[in-house]
């Protein structure tokens, strides 16, 4: 039964009926599942989804619908979970650059990073380099994520890297970049880890990170 | 020539000695809009020293740009109804759209900050303009008056509502997009009935690609842009006998089709950074249907290249495309703030050395 109801939920998701997908997660709550069985059913779906981008099934009008309605599926099931025992994949600070006021490939990563299981801290547009540090300190994350758009602004990103060296925390997380211009060269220019070609790349190099960390 | 951003031309009028005009300057850091004459007014002198033969022409503000709405943060609405706020460099789009928290048809159609072409826009003395480039031996271009249906729509109502809206509220998408394409068909007709008759491009703009990919699926494109498009496109073919130029960023090789059956005649920016805009496989697919505006890599080349590197590009380009003709070698983008000027004049030097028929390369 537990496993029908997921099934629909799943497939919900995966063909984009916003619809079906919440009747599916109010229908699952309401037979008992798990709240942490429908999320990780999420994560099945939010790892279709990125195969059919990737096999060009899908394109990014497709990677918001499916984020908006793993987001509504996320805000039924809240009530639900109880902090603490949510088994997130890995903590992800998300930011564009400082200077950089682009959001539209940054909020697809932390939405689908959501999707994917991780637990994302936004920090938003024109982030200085002091504020992924702070949030470094405080949020203790895996990943910082850092997105520019521009040639001009992704140039600050090494000031956010040299800040995170001088406040000791550059060893403690993986940087990982994304936005048009950049590249895996400029990446370990700068002493990045990894540049992501897509979100859909960003996502499998952030899961390739933290299942080296638990496995 | 393509677009620049302020701090990249005047940073090239000063290599090249040459002065800087007052009209030049504004407050706003941009792609040269929020004037009030609208279009870039590129020193003369530099499209000589380049041997730039095409001159924009559009539609203008009839008075020195104040914006509809000014919010706390400096933020502000534009003459197209846009939240905008300048950054450093750019004019960026802000949060929240304006029409982002509304939920009716009637909301979105009654907005006050919708243009109104007839009262917010002039032509005075277009036609005089083009009249004399066109005697002049120049190709006059008329430039987009405003982004096209796609961009207008979701630069309005914010990007994932838009995308949203086609899924989950056609109804809602569908108005902002005949909103949008009849206030383009109203400024395009202001326009071309002025100098339809001079033009020899008209430019029209709707980005649909991201770096690897297209920003919609080719139904979706096919069932809420690809019908206004071809009305718009339809319009401006019975105004002018000018041919169509589309500014459609990205890896858009996936709509070159459905933009050849629009009426789409040359497309621009073929960003080689993407990995489906090859010149050499669009040439071969698509060569004696649509020519290639662009090719120049401004991501990487341009900003970070040298002089050396900027030739080379020049030559690649050339190479890929100049066979049979169809080509106008261009940067993939508007040149940024970042691009040296020795990299423009390396570009425009380069297509002067390189680019001229019969090819010797």
């Amino acid at each position: 039964m537990a496993k029908n109801i997921l099934g629909k939920f799943t497939q919900a998701i995966v063909d984009l009926n916003l619809e079906q997908a919440l009747n599916a997660t109010k229908e699952a709550l309401e037979a008992g599942v798990s709240p942490y069985d429908i999320m990780e059913a999420m994560r099945g779906a939010s790892n279709t989804v990125g195969q059919k981008f990737e096999s060009c099934e899908y394109f990014i009008s497709e990677l918001v619908i499916a984020g908006t309605i793993m987001k509504a599926a996320s805000d039924l099931l809240k009530p639900h979970l109880s902090s603490g025992q949510i088994k997130y994949k890995g903590k992800v600070v998300i930011g564009s650059a400082p200077g950089d006021l682009h959001d539209i490939g940054k909020n697809l990563v932390a939405v689908s990073l959501l999707g994917a299981g991780f637990e994302v801290v936004d920090l938003g547009i024109d982030v200085p380099a002091d504020k992924f540090v702070k949030a470094a300190g405080n949020e203790r994350p895996n990943i910082i994520g850092i997105s520019a758009l521009t040639s001009t602004t992704m140039m600050r990103i090494g000031d956010v890297i040299e800040a995170l060296k001088s406040a000791a925390l550059r060893e403690k997380v993986r940087v990982i970049l994304g936005g048009a211009p950049l590249t895996k060269e400029f990446a370990e220019k700068v002493g990045a880890d990894a540049c992501a070609k897509d979100v859909i790349d960003g996502i499998k190099i952030c899961e390739g990170w933290v299942s080296t960390r638990t496995g | 020539m393509s677009w620049m951003m302020k701090q990249s031309y005047f940073n090239l009028k000063h290599y090249l000695h040459l002065p800087i005009f007052f009209k030049e300057i504004d407050y706003w850091p941009g792609g040269m809009h929020y004037t009030s004459w609208w279009t870039t007014p590129i020193d003369e002198r530099i499209y000589r020293r380049f041997r730039i033969d095409f001159r924009p022409l559009s539609i203008r503000l009839p008075r020195p740009f104040v914006p509809q709405k000014l919010f706390p943060d400096n933020s502000f609405i534009d003459e197209c109804g846009f939240h905008r706020k300048a950054g450093e460099l750019y004019l960026e789009f802000a949060n929240p759209a304006p029409l982002e928290h509304m939920d009716t048809v009637d909301e979105i159609l009654n907005d006050p900050y919708w243009p109104d072409p007839e009262k917010d826009r002039s032509v005075e003395s277009l036609d005089r303009k083009a009249k004399r480039l066109d005697e002049g031996g120049y190709a006059a271009c008329c430039v987009a008056p405003m982004g096209g249906p796609f961009e207008t729509s979701w630069q309005r109502r914010g990007f994932n509502k838009f995308v949203e809206d086609m899924y989950f509220r056609p109804h809602i998408a569908k108005t902002l997009l005949d909103k949008a394409t009849k206030l383009l068909i109203q400024m395009y007709g202001m326009m071309l009935d002025q100098i339809g008759d001079y033009c020899t491009l008209v430019g029209v703009a709707d980005d649909m690609g991201a770096q690897t990919s297209g920003l919609l699926s080719p139904k979706t494109y096919r069932e809420f842009i690809k019908p206004r498009h071809k009305q718009i496109y339809d319009f401006i073919h019975k105004k002018t006998a000018g041919k169509i130029y589309l500014h459609s960023c990205g890896d858009v090789e996936m709509y070159a089709k459905d933009y050849i059956e629009e009426g789409v005649d040359v497309l621009n920016p073929v960003q080689p950074e993407c990995p489906d805009m090859r010149l050499p496989t669009l040439k071969e697919k698509y060569g004696d249907k649509l020519t290639f505006c662009g090719g120049i890599s401004s991501q990487r080349i341009l900003p970070h290249g040298t002089t050396t590197d900027v030739e080379a590009e020049v030559i690649r380009v050339i190479k890929e495309g100049a066979a049979g003709g169809g080509l106008i070698v261009a940067p993939g983008h508007i040149i940024q703030p970042d691009v040296p000027p020795w990299n423009v004049c390396a570009l425009y030097d380069s297509v002067i050395k390189h680019g001229q028929y019969p090819i010797k390369l």
